[in-house]
């Protein structure tokens, strides 16, 4: 519990209280993911089973070797997003890898 | 299953993906980025914990909303002008001399952000919905609250179902605070259960802070 107990530390001296996304990255998906769902193009339940899997499967991987990253679940966040953009055809994984490259190269 | 091992699936990193995901749904015309702006600056600054203390003070104050918000929270909340995304399903649990209730998503995050805003951190993650469940009393300690044995302890499971708030008890010494003074200790820790408000003289520096 050591990261709760850090946490806890962080909000009694007042620098965890206002904190919402601990990076950038992190509010962008957020904001991907409702602004994608008031267009319409999924729905939140349907974003959210797609959550609950990539935690899911975390977790269970966790209860059997022990291995803890508190950090680990934007990054659930942002699987569970490319798959429910993928899966509703709104981008291909193709499209994906290829703007990746393409965001990596550029710089 | 082998399955579980997807647990690292971003080897490039989620930074670049989220930038590649949003440059993408841009060229497409699928997202506005000025509306996710706007998503980002409503959800840091405008949505949060204030709203809920907000509901609390309210139902400590007057006994008819109190009724009204235990029987159906959503509309209690939109009396106060309270509503919006997974703001549905609200359900207000109370705290009472012989009752603690203790708020976690063991799943994945669901959370009542019309009336607590994006949940903490460490609401997320695993340590905090697995022991909730298993240890509430133990992970209770770890947040400075003390239950007694003769206490019962209810841990509320939240889901797209349902959502809760949880109605801390009133601090003693504080007969003569206003609404508003009252809607300024009541913090977003004991709204999820995981804390008590404590009465002006006794939270200090701490008034209001979370």
């Amino acid at each position: 519990m050591s990261d709760r107990r850090i946490a806890n530390l962080l909000d009694r001296v007042g620098l965890g209280a206002g904190i919402t996304f601990s990076a950038p990255w992190e509010a962008r998906a957020f904001a991907l993911a409702l602004g994608l769902s008031e267009a319409g193009r999924f729905s939140r339940d349907e974003f959210r089973t797609r959550l609950i899997e990539e935690v899911g499967a975390s977790d269970r991987a966790r209860e059997r070797d022990g291995t803890a990253n508190p950090g680990e679940y934007s990054q659930h966040f942002v699987r569970a997003l490319e798959r429910t953009i993928e899966e509703k055809g709104i981008v291909s994984a193709a499209e994906i890898a290829d703007k990746l490259t393409a965001v990596e190269t550029g710089g | 299953m082998s399955d579980d091992h997807r647990h690292d699936p971003n080897p490039h990193g989620p930074a670049a993906r989220v930038k590649a995901l949003e440059e993408l749904l841009v060229e497409k015309g699928l997202v506005d980025s000025a509306r996710l702006d706007e998503i980002i600056e409503t959800y840091q600054h405008a949505v949060g914990p204030r709203a809920g203390a907000r509901v609390v003070a309210r139902a400590w104050c007057d006994r008819a909303f109190h009724r009204r918000l235990m029987t159906d929270a959503v509309a209690a909340c939109a009396e106060l002008g309270i509503a919006g995304p997974e703001g549905g399903h609200l359900v207000a649990v109370e705290n009472t001399a012989r009752v603690h209730n203790l708020v976690v998503c063991t799943l994945c995050s669901c959370y009542p952000w019309p009336v607590l805003g994006l949940p903490p951190a460490w609401y997320k993650s695993f340590a905090y919905r697995s022991r909730a469940v298993k240890d509430p009393r133990g992970l209770l300690r770890e947040f400075g609250v003390v239950i007694p044995d003769e206490v019962e302890v209810r841990v509320w499971d939240s889901s797209a179902e349902q959502r809760y708030i949880v109605i801390p008890e009133r601090p003693a010494g504080t007969k003569s605070m206003t609404e508003a003074e009252l809607a300024d200790i009541v913090t977003r820790d004991s709204m999820i259960g995981v804390g008590k408000v404590l009465a002006p003289s006794r939270a200090g520096g701490r008034r209001g802070a979370r």
